[in-house]
């Protein structure tokens, strides 16, 4: 492997793996799973041994596709959670010295808010809120970058109505 | 005329091309509606994201050359990946028949192996992993059974232009028994998701679920009452009607 690819996969490595990890994390809600597919997308890269023409948007698609075979587990795990009211949930849960009861309440308001839109826009809201490009988002997503924009707005809409609802109903 | 969403969002992200971005940075300096809803889908966007920052963890400390070293353990998994691929491909040529679904199954497990994106876009969307699959030679008459009602599950039905009924399984275990007239699958304790595709050619089809039987085909008539996908798949849940 040339010095150059290493140099090339540090770089890279530096500057997307916590982009990654965070998108990862949000999506799942499970930084545990984010963290193991973060890493194995790395190494799946290193593994190639040469950059992608796009690296942000490979490195992603990549991530969502080990993420899909962790999905069922994970599915099964959020089914279960959710048939537990959320004051059940936190009612015997020591509050962590940095968060407090307002706090997690945000937490999961937006939680819910983010897992009630559809997949695709909230795959690509939490990509944008990365930063990712839209040519990235629509690599990534497989989706026409033309089309990223109005997505966009529709998701960002959506994301908003779900979460005013929640905190309405409150 | 004022900006649309995409423009919106475009002149936000600075995504434009140079000549848009003069046109609409003219326009929005001289509409005050635009530019006031310019100002509020910032403040919405900044908004948002502050607020899906309250989901974040610490990430974890990963030395980049710790990825390096693992490599190694990485390509045991790589050659045993290889050889489950070899076996998928030389059961399929069993099923090299015109219209089997088994060489579009066996590249998506090797995609899945893998972890390769896939090829198409319509792949990356639908996503999950085929676990099972089958066709089968339609006959003029033709019944689908389910074994049983499912805890979640759906399963989405549409005219295919081939001679076989194809059922693909994804993200569950089930079996395949196959009659003259009738494909039975055994669903028992799975929660599988499925595809199938009925021929247009045959004249009559009906789907069992336990108990309940539902009527998907009769002349031309396709799926009466049930609704559809963004694709345009006729959608048929699983589970236990509601009364």
């Amino acid at each position: 492997m040339s010095r150059s690819f290493h140099d090339a996969f540090v770089e890279l490595f530096d500057g997307h793996f916590e982009r990654l990890f965070r998108y990862l994390d949000r999506l799942s809600g499970d930084p545990d799973l984010a963290a193991d597919i973060a890493q194995e997308t790395f190494m799946k890269l290193h593994q190639r041994g040469s950059l992608p023409d796009a690296p942000g948007a490979w490195l992603v698609s990549v991530a969502m596709n080990l993420f899909r075979n962790a999905y069922a587990t994970r599915e099964r795990r959020t089914r279960l959670l959710k048939v537990v009211p959320e004051a059940a949930m936190f009612a015997d849960r020591a509050v962590p010295p940095d968060r407090g009861e307002e706090s997690r309440v945000l937490e999961a308001r937006v939680r819910r808010a983010l897992d009630g839109i559809p997949e695709r826009e909230r795959q690509m809201l939490l990509l944008r809120a990365e930063g990712y490009s839209y040519r990235e988002i629509a690599e990534a997503l497989g989706l026409q970058e033309s089309s990223v924009g109005t997505l966009l707005a529709r998701a960002k809409r959506a994301f908003k109505e779900l979460y005013e609802d929640r905190a309405d109903a409150s | 005329m004022h900006l649309n969403d995409d423009q919106m969002q475009r002149f936000l992200h600075g995504e434009l091309d140079a000549r848009s971005q003069e046109v609409l940075s003219t326009h929005v300096a001289g509409c005050e509606r635009c530019a006031r809803q310019l100002a509020e889908a910032e403040r919405e966007e900044k908004e948002i994201f502050e607020l899906l920052g309250t989901l974040d963890h610490a990430p974890p400390r990963v030395e980049v050359e710790s990825i390096a070293r693992d490599r190694s353990a990485l390509a045991v998994w790589g050659r045993r990946a290889a050889v489950f691929v070899a076996a998928a491909a030389l059961a399929g040529a069993a099923y090299a028949i015109p219209g089997s679904p088994l060489p579009t199954l066996v590249d998506r497990v090797a995609q899945w192996i893998a972890g390769e994106p896939s090829t198409t876009s319509e792949e990356t969307e639908v996503a999950p992993r085929v676990t099972s699959g089958i066709a089968v030679p339609g006959q003029a008459r033709f019944a689908i059974v389910f074994a049983a009602e499912q805890k979640s599950g759906v399963a989405a039905l549409s005219p295919g232009d081939g001679p076989n009924v194809v059922v693909r399984a994804f993200g569950g275990t089930v079996t395949f028994t196959t009659d003259i007239d009738r494909l039975t699958i055994d669903n028992r304790e799975s929660s599988a998701d499925y595809e199938i595709e009925i021929p247009r050619d045959i004249s009559f089809c009906e789907v069992s679920i336990g108990a309940r039987r539902i009527v998907v085909k009769d002349g031309e008539s396709f799926a009466t009452g049930l609704v559809t996908d963004e694709r345009g798949r006729f959608l048929l849940p699983l589970t236990a009607a509601k009364n």
